[in-house]
């Protein structure tokens, strides 16, 4: 059964990919999604099948798993991370996975993650990710050893000059 | 403490979807979310078979590993097994099979662990996995469910610690 679009969701214009070795966690994020009135939902079974779809598609949100063959999920992050080898090193990338440990967070969080989802997940806690990626999107962030979305993030929204003594905003 | 990674470029790119969507995402309301469980209603007929799937697909690992041991890529397909299982478990109504499966998980999850995992305490999991299943015992409600899950986890954690 797929659920009709709902106008309120304002998600039907996205475009989200799905990345997940398991056909059937595929196929409940698509169900989710479309409950959500995402009309286009792109599935892949693994990292390089996911990086043809971004390749060919302008894909809005990436959702991926981590544990997968022959590519694991924080690679295809790192890889997606890479501007030299990426064809969207800013697409928001939610992490949904089995991990729970907060040191598999931090290790998602290094990769270059936007936002991390533990499974088995709530259809509340994938809708309050991506409202947090359309509402309040992380700013990227560049140095020698990482290219990613900010891994800090306040609760507060902090409204003060940059505190870090060697930001370069871009001009 | 960690050396800063200096220096820092701040980017804040425009908020494409934000414009794309025409504004701010709303808060999730009632409805939205009651779209979100009929659709998962819409596979709920399928959960039993899913599951099954999964779980014969463990047990066939556990047939491999008694023979072969837990090293190499049979442990690692048993772990990756596990861990799929800690995902769908409680999707699939089966919370309890997410709690063993997590248990599992935390056991075999790297190499040096499953070569030094006991096989019996192992095979302990898939059979309780499977017990759920065949006795319809979907959370810890159940007392004989939640004491076999508790002693399972306890087990684990003296061979492995604590995970953070």
């Amino acid at each position: 059964m797929t659920a009709s679009p709902s106008p309120a969701s304002g998600l039907s214009k996205l475009r989200i990919a799905v990345v997940d070795d398991n056909a059937a966690m595929r196929g409940i994020v698509r169900s989710v999604l479309s409950a959500f009135g995402v009309v286009a939902v792109y599935e892949a079974a693994d990292a390089p099948s996911a990086m043809e779809v971004l390749r060919a598609e302008r894909i809005d949100v990436l959702i991926c798993d981590w544990k997968m063959k022959p590519v694991d999920g924080l690679s295809l992050v790192r890889t997606l991370r890479d501007p030299d080898k990426s064809p969207c090193p800013l697409i928001p990338i939610i992490m949904l996975t089995a991990y729970a440990e907060p040191s598999k967070v931090k290790e998602a969080r290094d990769a270059g993650v936007t936002e991390f989802l533990v499974k088995p997940f709530a259809a509340e806690g994938l809708y309050k990710r991506l409202r947090t990626i359309v509402n309040r999107p992380r700013p990227f962030v560049r140095t020698k050893v990482f290219f990613g979305p900010d891994r800090r993030r306040l609760a507060s929204g902090y409204q003060g000059p940059e505190r870090r003594d060697d930001a370069a905003p871009l001009s | 403490m960690a050396q800063r990674e200096r220096p820092i470029e701040i980017i804040n790119p425009p908020n494409m979807l934000k414009a794309k969507i025409g504004g701010a995402l709303p808060s999730a309301d009632e409805d939205l979310m009651a779209r979100a469980e009929a659709a998962l209603d819409g596979l709920r007929k399928n959960f039993n078979d899913w599951l099954g799937e999964e779980v014969a697909k463990l047990e066939a690992l556990m047939r491999t590993a008694k023979e072969q041991g837990l090293e190499g890529e049979t442990g690692e397909a048993l772990f990756t097994c596990a861990h799929d299982l800690r995902g769908l478990g409680s999707t699939y109504e089966f919370p309890i099979i997410t709690r063993l499966a997590a248990s599992l998980s935390k056991l075999i999850e790297t190499g040096e662990q499953r070569a030094a995992a006991p096989v019996s305490l192992v095979e302990a999991h898939v059979g309780a996995i499977r017990a759920a299943i065949l006795q319809n015992v979907r959370d810890d409600r159940d007392p004989v469910g939640k004491a076999l899950a508790e002693e399972l986890e306890t087990r684990v954690t003296a061979l492995v610690g604590e995970r953070v």
